[in-house]
């Protein structure tokens, strides 16, 4: 009766194998448009750190690539932003309203305390609001959170893939946190994966702070947000018409707030 | 090169508390097909494969809870040895001091690692509440000047919580453990001679961490039994295994992660998205615990033990009494014969009965977790059972027609997934502030409640640096009456991070989800936009109840089909889920729910 068990194993040894043989191969099955992922055998077996740096420079490359070649893009109709991160936003959306009113594009603000790109990227948050308000330019404001991750290559990257992989072809723009501290790699792994024309470095700007020593005062992120407006139009590879507002606008953020996980 | 060979190595053979072992990770599958292999080969020589299935349980563990595997074999030591001292005493009298030594130290170890924090926080509580009543405060200024003291001391310092790992697990074999020598006592069972049998049963990996709970006089016969492993047993273990691994890793881990996001702010989605969260929940906790029940059921039998059922399709239920049977049985049951029965059942009396339903569950859901909820919980379930015992001769006469049994169905299930909610719920943090506190500072804090209206309160967060008050105020936040404060403390690098969180309680949580579902469930509103954000997970869930639907004739029978099916039939099933577990995993292994009980 013992050959029973033996089955059984060879099954277990079977499937192991195959999907083992498809973790290392360097072809991709796809299912009615649907791509089979992979075990993450591989890279459990190779030297993460090794992968990791592997991909950091390929994407620097890239971006070195983009450098030379990019295709910049400038869109002068009106947008539908998307404003979204984590509490860093507070003070950049009461900003971005004025330029949206006075250059005719249309906002959505969510605010989803204390997040990370953990948390972005292991939910469909961002997708249900890509559904929901199908914005035509993103604003992204996620990091903050995350300024002393240790080993945060290794943690993160993946969710800051997913992040921009949710994005799909929608242009965007990610805000990097407003550094109170040097960070752990953050910035670096925002910019390695959304490249320097879609990175903006808020960490490279001072700003005056509010009692909590990390969010920037109202009068700050007024700046803060002037800044972004200036790469997007100067410097980044979509461009879109966000002119210096003529005044301040007390129309609605139209914000959503959500309540940080346990 | 070497490096990487050690550090792997690290990985598969050392405890890691961010990644315990569950049956659902990778290293489980790989270690699982080497275990097997030597089983197969040994299983026919008992000394040999009882030791080597004993350490690779207590590796199993290790990988668990780390060093806390020596909690597991003291257990088995003691509890082996006080079963063998309550048969050897001649006086019962002797017989009840062995017996109460060993319910005792099994119930103390369980006590502090799961209640110590339940208990200190609860205590300080109740000082407070005593520091609250001004005519207690005088009395206690004008009767001992220290004793005030030190009840204000206790009053205005904020609990913190101690330390204390719970290693997973231990309220699942501490039960088993009880079990084994109250039916010694009660001379159900003869204890077993052989040490390593008793380990084997303790420590067996499948059960271990998250039950059923096997009583001893199941399990322990069989051991004297020769191992035999029979077609039916291998492929309807394998069956066990297959649709285990669909429920927890598939239904139960992709449906989490949108229930999670609503109980984390339910005021913030509509009632009909709370609703389908609730309804969420409710198939999330079914498909974690049964389907990790069903790979601990299916393991066994593949290794030729039977482990007993532990949930029959809980949500056909169409009474409370019935829920309950259907339900973690094997808890269920444990507390039906050492506590309900324990305390008299229906012996002596309605009244004493009621109270006895009530207790039993009381004590369920504290079991289920250090907490209040947990006793709401069970408490509300023991009332259920209580009013459905009460109303037992007017309900059966009413005719058991399909209306009735549909109202009955109904009502379970409302009453069923409102507790859920209460279950589910937890304290939400409303606002919170945060701090930096440098490597080497050596600080305390407190909080202050400087300002306070009808229906506000403002704290004041002070701390002392290095033992030198500095009186330095971290945060003023204003928060609604009722809610709570916490402060904790988190590392990062070398430094300190202190959080002050203001805390809407789980209670208020669920009665806003509750209120929501009450008062904005438009499906001609909101059900098309989910159905267009949520397909996948609406899908799961018609799956997860679909599975309720069908006759257990009809279970049965496709587990017959499968068994009969040939080999390559059931390859391709196996791979089928493998990769539906891969394609749908979130990044990292969820949790089983149960581990935190």
């Amino acid at each position: 009766m013992t050959r029973y068990l033996w089955q059984f194993i060879s099954m277990l040894g079977i499937v192991f194998l195959l999907f083992a043989a498809y973790s290392f191969s360097n072809f991709d099955i796809k299912i009615y448009g649907v791509n089979l992922k992979k075990t993450e055998l591989k890279s459990f077996l190779m030297n993460r750190d090794t992968i990791e740096t592997l991909k950091i420079n390929n994407l620097s490359h890239l971006s070195d690539t983009i450098d030379q070649k990019h295709e910049i893009v400038n869109d002068t109709t009106a947008q539908r932003i998307l404003l979204i991160g984590d509490s860093m936003l507070e003070g950049l959306m009461l900003r971005l309203r004025d330029y949206t009113s006075f250059n005719g594009h249309d906002m959505k603000s969510v605010i989803w305390y204390s997040s990370q790109t953990y948390w972005f990227g292991s939910s469909d948050t961002l997708k249900y609001f890509i559904n929901q308000y199908k914005p035509t330019y993103v604003m992204l404001v996620i990091g903050a959170n995350e300024l002393f991750v240790a080993d945060i290559k290794n943690k993160r990257n993946k969710y800051v893939q997913r992040i921009i992989k949710q994005l799909d072809t929608i242009p965007y723009i990610w805000v990097g946190p407003p550094n109170w501290k040097d960070d752990t790699g953050i910035n670096d792994l925002i910019l390695s994966n959304a490249g320097k024309f879609r990175y903006f470095p808020s960490k490279d700007l001072t700003y005056k702070r509010t009692k909590d020593g990390a969010h920037p005062t109202h009068e700050s992120a007024v700046v803060w947000m002037d800044s972004i407006a200036s790469f997007i139009i100067n410097k980044s590879d979509y461009r879109i018409k966000l002119n210096f507002p003529d005044k301040r606008y007390k129309v609605s953020p139209n914000a959503t707030l959500i309540q940080p996980l346990k | 090169m070497n490096e990487n060979i050690l550090s792997k190595l690290r990985d598969i053979f050392l405890y890691d508390a961010a990644n315990p072992m569950l049956f659902n990770s990778g290293i489980f599958f790989v270690l699982f097909i080497l275990f097997i292999i030597y089983y197969a080969f040994q299983h026919k020589n008992r000394l040999s494969i009882t030791l080597f299935v004993i350490v690779f349980s207590v590796f199993f563990y290790y990988k668990s809870s780390g060093l806390y595997f020596v909690i597991l074999v003291f257990t088995s030591i003691t509890d082996y040895a006080f079963a063998i001292f309550v048969h050897k005493a001649v006086k019962k009298s002797w017989k009840r001091f062995w017996l109460i030594i060993a319910v005792w130290l099994s119930l103390g170890i369980l006590f502090y690692f799961k209640y110590t924090n339940f208990v200190l926080e609860n205590f300080v509580n109740l000082i407070k509440l005593i520091g609250d009543f001004p005519l207690i405060t005088e009395f206690l200024k004008n009767t001992s000047t220290d004793a005030f003291k030190s009840f204000s001391d206790i009053a205005s310092n904020n609990f913190q919580a101690f330390d204390i790992f719970l290693p997973i697990g231990i309220s699942f074999y501490t039960f088993q453990s009880i079990s084994y020598v109250l039916d010694v006592y009660q001379k159900k069972l003869e204890p077993t001679k052989n040490f390593l049998d008793y380990a084997f049963f303790l420590s067996f990996f499948p059960q271990l961490v998250a039950g059923p709970i096997v009583k001893a006089n199941l399990f322990l016969p069989q051991l004297k039994q020769k191992i035999t492993i029979s077609k039916i047993a291998v492929w309807t273990g394998f069956w066990f295994i297959i649709i285990g691994l669909f429920k927890k890793a598939v239904i139960a881990d992709y449906i989490a992660q949108y229930n999670d996001f609503v109980f984390a702010a339910p005021g913030t989605y509509s009632g009909f998205e709370n609703l389908m969260a609730v309804l969420g929940y409710t198939l999330q906790i079914y498909g974690d615990f049964s389907g990790y029940s069903d790979i601990a059921i299916g393991l066994g039998m593949v290794m030729g033990f039977d482990l007993g059922l532990n949930f029959n399709f809980p949500y056909k239920s169409l009474n409370i009494t019935d829920f309950w049977r259907r339900w973690h049985i094997s808890l269920s049951s444990w507390l039906r014969d050492y506590l309900y029965i324990q305390l008299g059942g229906n012996k002596k009396g309605k009244w004493k009965m009621y109270r006895n339903l009530f207790l039993t569950m009381f004590l369920g859901g504290l079991w289920h977790g250090a907490n209040w909820k947990f006793v709401v919980w069970g408490s509300m379930h023991g009332i259920g059972l209580a009013v459905h015992k009460a109303l037992g001769k007017v309900l059966g006469k009413i005719p058991n027609v399909i209306p009735v049994k549909f109202v009955s169905w109904l009502l379970t299930f409302v009453f069923v997934i409102t507790l859920w909610i209460f279950f589910r719920a937890n304290d939400i943090a409303e606002s919170s502030a945060k701090t930096i506190i440098k490597d080497g500072i050596d600080y305390e804090f407190s909080s202050q409640i400087i300002a306070e209206t009808d229906t506000t309160k403002t704290v004041r967060v002070l701390f002392t640096e290095n033992n030198v008050a500095k009186d330095t105020l971290i945060q003023t936040l204003e928060y609604v009456k009722g809610s709570k404060v916490k402060i904790k403390e988190e590392l990062e690098g070398t430094d300190k991070v202190l959080t002050v969180s203001i805390m809407e309680d789980a209670y208020s949580v669920a009665l806003t989800m509750i209120k929501q579902i009450l008062t904005d469930t438009s499906i001609k509103k909101y059900a098309i936009p989910f159905w267009k954000a949520h397909q996948l997970w609406v899908i799961l869930i018609l799956i997860g109840f679909l599975m309720h639907v069908s006759p257990t004739v009809l279970t049965n029978k496709i587990i017959d089909i499968f068994v009969k099916s040939p080999y390559i039939a059931k390859l391709v099933i196996f791979i089928l889920v493998v990769q539906i577990v891969i394609q749908l995993k979130s990044e990292d292994v969820v949790p089983f729910i149960y581990f935190q009980f």
